[in-house]
């Protein structure tokens, strides 16, 4: 009989105990405060504001020219931790910057701390850059390359017109970029930390840089049009690697 | 004091609906059955992006069938038109030219535009379900409202119509510009189910069937460089929905000055809806004055024709290999044309759901 006591008095101190734990996990844990970021995109060229179809930006090669159309992926959109690695944010976004809405999006839920910067690609990373791999919408529909010229997506159309060498015929350049190796992986550095709230992370796209370093490109000679040369299509996706500063 | 304001309030709600059940009992045109229109689903043909549908005009299994009923019935209008005179299902729901002030203005196709961000040559109407609105000025139906009226109250089927789609028991009893709207808003939704989605370049795309050689040849010109077609023809849905100059016109002057009339921009005049070429074959005259009649016309202009010193012409246009026209021989050619028919859908001009109701 007393054996018996004293297991149900076991019993009950288990029971209990579990209750206590239970109790105990029920109680909130403190969560880290979560913070946002807000990535906004505005548009220059050399420090002035973009406008649109006005003759009246001149590129290191000289060419005036006039902007009519930008329309482009960013893509991997990660933040760099001081050990480098990268934790990715967004997979990809679609910017079109005669459209406000489309040209600024806010990530959720990042975790405090500190980061050392920024990187993304602008275009579409090899593994979604195949044709109906991203959500079917018209603005990624209208950026399909052709499957008979290899499929995926534009990387970025900027389009615009420009005076020809003599002066006196305006015509159209149309900046395409597609095919995987022309991806332009971009890294800011630039520290930022996150211990809640929202944070905005200002960038600039300087248009002329798309037309220098490594290559000063000209209009004329290396070709008004991109997107069946693949030289012309190297040239200009190796000087995106900076058209981007945040400040 | 709240008690007695109770009763005020209850007596003041029973003035306010009494009128109403007198004149319902009066004109005794509120069918006994409950307003309970159906959703109707719009069914997205596989690889289309959803469709863009506004909240103010949600498409109903009842507001189609009123819609489709008035779209070929000539009760609009004063002078014997209905939508279908300009909408021939034959002909992807276009029908040549009207002219409007003197000037040819090409009767756009009505195929797919639940997908549409805007509408007509210049983009002028914002939401399709306000489009037919300007179908009843003179230049159109020119209907006398009270005779519209009359004729609406006394039509076997649609009273009941009016109050299935839109709980509208009697149209009387509805101003003349509400009745307008919903007249239009009913038209359009029957207007957004008329989706094309089988031609042969759909079941192509989906490998269900292969193109002929010639066609094939044709598909290459059209997306590639050689044709550069796809830019402003592209994807699915066969429109970057953009407005381009491609080159027409020097001299930009009335209706021709395009998406200027709208924006008042000088950098838009000249430039057009870019339409999708789904049907292409069965929409002649081309362009948004339907000023070429064949496809061999349109082909030839893209090939040799186009002003590279238009004003504001679009970028694409001056490309280095198109500097001297798109150099394409007599069977390139052809072949662009053999594949632009392949854009025809036949089971859609042809669908039963789409033709005038029994």
């Amino acid at each position: 009989m007393k054996k018996n006591q004293l297991i149900a008095l076991l019993v009950f101190i288990v029971f209990f105990a579990s209750c206590k734990n239970e109790k105990a996990e029920e109680e909130p844990t403190p969560v880290p405060p979560a913070s946002s970021m807000t990535l906004k995109v505005s548009y220059e060229v050399d420090g002035i504001s973009l406008v649109y179809d006005s003759l009246m930006y001149s590129n290191a090669a000289g060419n005036n020219y006039s902007v009519y159309m930008l329309q482009y992926f960013l893509s991997q959109i990660s933040l760099i931790k001081s050990d480098s690695s990268k934790v990715l944010m967004k997979d990809y976004h679609y910017f079109d910057a005669t459209i406000a809405s489309t040209n600024q999006f806010t990530i959720e839920n990042i975790p405090e701390g500190g980061f050392i910067g920024v990187s993304f690609n602008i275009g579409i990373d090899p593994a979604h850059n195949i044709t109906g791999a991203l959500p079917n919408n018209t603005n990624n529909n209208n950026m399909e390359w052709p499957e008979p010229m290899g499929g995926g997506y534009h990387f970025m159309k900027f389009e615009g017109h420009f005076l020809n060498v003599t002066g006196d015929t305006l015509y159209g350049f149309n900046m395409h970029l597609g095919k995987n190796e022309n991806l332009v992986k971009v890294e800011i550095y630039a520290p930022v930390y996150f211990n809640h709230g929202n944070f905005i992370y200002n960038m600039t796209m300087n248009l002329n840089e798309w037309f220098k370093n490594p290559y000063t490109y000209n209009f004329n000679t290396d070709g008004n049009y991109t997107m069946a040369d693949s030289l012309a299509m190297h040239k200009i996706s190796s000087n995106g690697t900076d058209v981007f500063t945040h400040h | 004091m709240k008690k007695e304001l109770c009763y005020l309030a209850a007596a003041f709600f029973l003035v306010l609906i009494y009128p109403s059940c007198k004149k319902d009992n009066k004109t005794n045109e509120v069918p006994v059955v409950p307003y309970t229109p159906t959703p109707y689903q719009l069914k997205v043909p596989a690889g289309f992006p959803q469709p863009v549908l506004p909240d103010f005009n949600p498409l109903t299994e009842e507001g189609v069938r009123l819609g489709r009923m008035l779209f070929y019935d000539s009760i609009v209008s004063s002078n014997g038109l209905r939508c279908a005179s300009c909408h021939d299902a034959q002909k992807a729901f276009s029908k040549g030219i009207f002219v409007l002030g003197g000037e040819n203005i090409s009767v756009p196709p009505l195929e797919n535009l639940a997908w549409n961000p805007d509408f007509e040559w210049f983009g002028q109407v914002n939401a399709l379900d306000h489009v037919p609105i300007g179908d009843f000025t003179p230049d159109f139906f020119n209907p006398n409202m009270d005779t519209l009226v009359r004729r609406i109250k006394n039509h076997p089927q649609y009273p009941t119509l009016f109050y299935q789609a839109f709980n509208v028991s009697d149209v009387g009893a509805i101003t003349h510009d509400e009745l307008k709207y919903k007249i239009s808003y009913a038209i359009i939704q029957f207007v957004r189910t008329l989706i094309s989605s089988n031609s042969k370049y759909d079941r192509f795309v989906k490998h269900q069937v292969i193109l002929t050689p010639e066609e094939m040849d044709g598909y290459i010109t059209y997306y590639t460089e050689k044709g550069d077609c796809f830019h402003c023809h592209g994807s699915i849905l066969l429109t970057s929905n953009t407005y381009n100059n491609t080159g027409l016109d020097t001299v930009f002057t009335g209706q021709n000055q395009g998406r200027y009339l709208v924006t008042g921009n000088p950098n838009d005049i000249g430039r057009f809806s870019a339409p999708s070429l789904r049907n292409i074959e069965l929409t002649a005259p081309y362009m948004h004055d339907g000023r070429f009649q064949t496809l061999d016309d349109v082909v030839e202009f893209y090939n040799s024709g186009v002003h590279l010193n238009s004003l504001n012409i679009d970028p694409l246009m001056t490309k280095p290999a198109k500097l001297n026209g798109l150099q394409l021989t007599v069977q390139d050619k052809a072949n662009l044309i053999a594949f632009l028919k392949t854009l025809t859908d036949t089971s859609f001009i042809n669908n039963p759901d789409f033709l005038p109701p029994h």
